[in-house]
């Protein structure tokens, strides 16, 4: 009996295409129940196709589904994905276009910042009635959730409900392919200590080859540039990174890694604490490094994706659909999202160790045990747990707190459809907090007010 | 037993004449050894001057010497007043004109931001040489600081030595004497609970004979022009430049040149208990081009000119006291005196103090110092509520704090890194782009390297 696996927000093209693609390529979830939810009727039958196709041409059991009607969705699910945005860009481009206005460019605006409060704001209320509906149907299911602001979302459930709830991203994937390209190493050589939240988890200590003298050995390339410059790495960047090319050889070079992935590597030259997220994420948490003196970040070659980028990422889903529905067989290229990874090891028994975002339970030190921490996880058929616990050092650790704490906040005011808790949140988070007093309270009403019809909770 | 009060810093024109003043007037002090140390002998002998003519037409018991030798000051001390400035106005310069460079301004520069870390860097070592001397010398004596930055100072001492102490400053009793002329009340009158760090202490609660105090203040923000021309109650004795620390002449000054608190008060419930120029290093978002650095909101920024000005003042005023017969018995607002009453006659009393935090700052770390109400008497210093802050302010103080923490570390270390950290930490110097906070450190800490003997 193949494992029940229920998609909200299954019309999606970024996530059902990869995440069917994924579970076709994970022989434990080949014969899987897979039902879609999604309120676009249209986008939802399109998938449930891509799905039945995908199971033909490879001769699996995959069965896939389309369900309009949330709660029968949700009915005998095993796990449920949630993969939504309320609003879409109709409601993003306020997250960004207004606090443009006041002199803030958030690089993405999708996790914490006036953007990312906001967001959070949108879908913390969807996501609970999910909750709640999961609560009422299928109590035992894990909901695995990867919807922006992961932790703020996850940490509403957690705070809200009694549901069961994982936060997967990628992030951590990216780090371990640039620390490859570093240790001429594979990506799954290189094993960290993780302590943080979602879009800056911070590694604190770090193994690669089952060595773990690996920051020794990356503080001693750092400090060597020439040699940086000299060492090829095994795989090209994709064009798509957009790297810029700074050592003189005429390969990529180590350098080349350490150059575009500027900001990473000085905090942890500086702190000894190695961001995991990539630069346009981790400086939403220290928008020192996003200022008008260093030309909002380009100086430290941040990259901005505004809405131009938002917008591009999603022509890019659907030309991923296309091409795969065209496609006379399925992909057999893993999708570099960890659902499919982390359900095998769930179906399966067998331990596997990914990045995950839970209820922290003591495992970071710095922060309280309700937070949602991201750390790393074994996943199997007990469930999902942390593995190591760790102290974030110093000014880091201090960072993630505060960050954390407006995260909380973030979540309070989402419930209680509080504006004067918004306001504290916008206070409190490093970004907003760099306008004037009170032009911290005219953005916050600007953003209420432009996106008012997607927060009910915040209704007379 | 006459208590043996030393000052260290005894020549400051600035603070020293009104404690002298404080204690003369104190009876249970009649008999006191006064000791003035100074590491520059030319003040010290008109501060002996005026002590011994005031002694003479009061006709008290009470000794004063002089010395430039701190370990002869304190041989046998019971108190250990310090007042202190490692560098004076010429070293406090940079401490404002390079952040100035780098698109900071400060309001006074003396707690927190830029200033505030680079001062704590400068005076710290020189508390911890007083408290070394002092571990020898009069291993039981209290320190009583009342040197700025006065937490991180404070904190080093308790962090690093093994002697008792307490920073006093003067800013709650600024607050008090304000707000019991906008509530026509008596200074006594009020009573209150606080908790912070200094120059951010906030007010809890207020009563005004056992009645809500906040109440009556909601009331008068809801309607200023209710107050019209109301003129303030200036209780007897007090001159006219009482009014000039309060605000002004009529309860509308007072509001207008309290902006700043009264508007975080409106907004999370609770008092900051310490003038505006002050607060504004602590909330930056005050402290913007936007309000012209401060000036919409009440704010003018100290600068050092102002500072050299009050200096002349300082002295000219101790001329005038020495030239006349008459003591003010004005008490000055410094706690010192009164302090060292509470202490030798066992009477205990209420202050405002700087001490570690031993439970009476539930929202702070322990061991930190935090400022709160505290009760003297002979045994020693007692913390004396558990006040509680609305979250927003709780968040803020434990983000300064970490700040402070991270200053004393720096101090004590003269790591320059952990100088940028701290730099970082703190919000008003944290607010500038990521390089520029390490340039401007660096700047900082060459100008003033002479200064800074730890990082040499």
């Amino acid at each position: 009996m193949g494992a029940n696996i229920t998609v909200v927000g299954g019309g999606s093209y970024h996530w059902a295409p990869r995440l069917l693609a994924d579970f076709a390529n994970t022989s434990s979830l080949n014969d899987a129940h897979v039902v879609l939810h999604d309120l676009d009727a249209e986008r939802m039958m399109l998938m449930q196709d891509l799905g039945a196709e995908i199971a033909k041409r490879r001769g699996i059991a995959l069965k896939v589904e389309a369900e309009g009607d949330r709660r029968r969705a949700l009915e005998g699910a095993e796990y449920v994905i949630s993969a939504f945005s309320v609003g879409g860009f109709d409601s993003m481009q306020h997250d960004i276009e207004i606090p443009q206005r006041y002199g803030i460019r958030q690089p993405i605006g999708d996790s914490v910042g006036p953007g990312g409060i906001m967001r959070a704001l949108r879908s913390i209320p969807v996501l609970l009635d999910i909750a709640r509906d999961i609560e009422s149907v299928a109590p035992d299911a894990w909901l695995i959730n990867v919807t922006n602001p992961l932790t703020a979302l996850c940490r509403s459930v957690t705070r809200e409900t009694n549901v069961k709830t994982v936060g997967l991203c990628n992030e951590w994937v990216g780090c371990s392919w640039i620390l490859s390209l570093l240790f001429d190493s594979g990506m799954n050589e290189v094993d960290p200590i993780l302590g943080g939240v979602n879009h800056y988890p911070l590694a604190t200590a770090l193994k690669v080859k089952g060595e773990d003298d690996a920051f020794v050995r990356l503080h001693a390339l750092l400090n060597d540039p020439e040699r940086a410059a000299r060492e090829p790495i095994w795989m090209d960047p994709p064009e798509k990174a957009g790297w810029v090319k700074v050592s003189p050889a005429e390969y990529w070079t180590k350098l080349d890694v350490i150059e575009n992935n500027k900001v990473r590597f000085e905090l942890f030259r500086r702190f000894g604490v190695l961001v995991g997220s990539g630069d346009h994420h981790s400086v939403e948490f220290m928008p020192g490094f996003v200022q008008p003196a260093n030309d909002y970040g380009s100086d430290w070659r941040v990259h901005h994706y505004g809405m131009k980028g938002h917008r591009a990422d999603a022509a890019d889903d659907v030309e991923y659909y296309e091409e795969m529905r065209d496609a006379p067989d399925v992909t057999r290229m893993p999708s570099g999202e960890l659902v499919a990874q982390m359900l095998d090891g769930m179906v399966t028994g067998k331990p596997t160790h990914l990045p995950v975002n839970l209820p922290n339970d003591g495992n970071v030190t710095n922060l309280d045990d309700d937070a949602v921490v991201e750390i790393m996880g074994i996943a199997d058929d007990t469930g999902i747990r942390g593995r190591d616990k760790t102290t974030v050092p110093g000014i880091m650790g201090e960072f993630l707190r505060r960050i954390n704490v407006v995260q909380e906040w973030t979540v309070e005011a989402a419930v209680a459809g509080d504006r004067e808790l918004v306001l504290e949140a916008m206070l409190a988070d490093p970004i907003a907090a760099q306008l004037p007093y009170e032009k911290i309270i005219e953005m916050t009403d600007d953003m209420l007010g432009a996106t008012a019809r997607w927060l009910p909770q915040f209704d007379g | 037993m006459a208590p043996r009060i030393v000052i260290i810093g005894g020549g400051s024109y600035q603070w020293v004449p009104k404690l002298l003043v404080d204690l003369v007037n104190t009876p249970s002090l009649a008999r006191a050894e006064l000791v003035l140390q100074d590491i520059d002998p030319a003040p010290l002998e008109p501060m002996a001057d005026f002590v011994k003519h005031v002694v003479g037409v009061k006709g008290l018991g009470m000794t004063v010497s002089t010395t430039t030798d701190q370990r002869v000051a304190l041989a046998g001390a019971d108190y250990v007043v310090v007042t202190i400035s490692t560098g004076g106005f010429e070293s406090m310069r940079f401490d404002l004109e390079i952040p100035e460079r780098h698109g900071i301004k400060q309001s006074v520069g003396d707690s927190v931001g830029p200033g505030g870390v680079m001062r704590a860097l400068r005076n710290i070592p020189v508390l911890v040489g007083i408290a070394r001397d002092m571990e020898e010398l009069c291993p039981d004596a209290w320190m009583l600081n009342i040197t700025n930055p006065m937490t991180t100072l404070c904190r080093s001492m308790t962090h690093e030595t093994s002697i008792k102490t307490v920073g006093l400053c003067h800013e709650i009793a600024g607050a008090q004497f304000a707000l019991s002329l906008l509530l026509d009340a008596s200074f006594l009158d009020l009573d209150f609970e606080l908790v912070g760090v200094n120059h951010l202490p906030i007010f809890t609660s207020l009563r005004v004979n056992g009645e809500d105090a906040f109440e009556q203040l909601r009331a008068l923000l809801a309607d200023p022009d209710g107050l019209g021309d109301q003129p303030v109650n200036l209780p007897a004795g007090l001159g006219e430049e009482a009014l000039a620390l309060a605000g002004g002449v009529r309860k509308r000054d007072i509001l207008d040149h309290h902006k700043v608190k009264f508007a975080l008060f409106e907004r999370f419930g609770v008092l900051p208990g310490a003038g505006d120029r002050h607060l504004v290093e602590f909330f930056p978002g005050f402290l913007t081009e936007e309000s012209e650095w401060g000036k919409r909101w009440g704010v003018k920024l100290t600068t050092i000119a102002d500072r050299e000005g009050d200096a002349g003042g300082h002295k000219d005023a101790l001329a005038k006291m020495r030239a006349s017969d008459e003591v003010s018995r004005m008490p000055s607002g410094e706690m010192v005196a009164p302090m060292i009453d509470a202490f030798v006659r066992d009477r205990p009393h209420a202050f405002p103090l700087n001490l570690p935090n031993t439970g009476q700052a539930p929202d702070l770390p322990p061991d930190v110092v935090v400022e709160a109400m505290c009760t003297a008497d002979a045994a020693g210093l007692h913390p004396r509520d558990q006040a509680r802050l609305p979250p927003m302010l709780a968040e803020w103080l434990r983000r300064i704090s970490a700040a402070q923490e991270a200053t004393v570390a720096a101090a004590l270390s003269g790591d320059r890194e952990k100088v940028v950290e701290a730099m970082l930490l703190d919000p008003l110097a944290g607010r500038i782009d990521f390089d520029h906070v390490e340039q401007m450190t660096d700047e900082m800490l060459a100008a003033t390297a002479r200064w800074l003997p730890q990082f040499a």
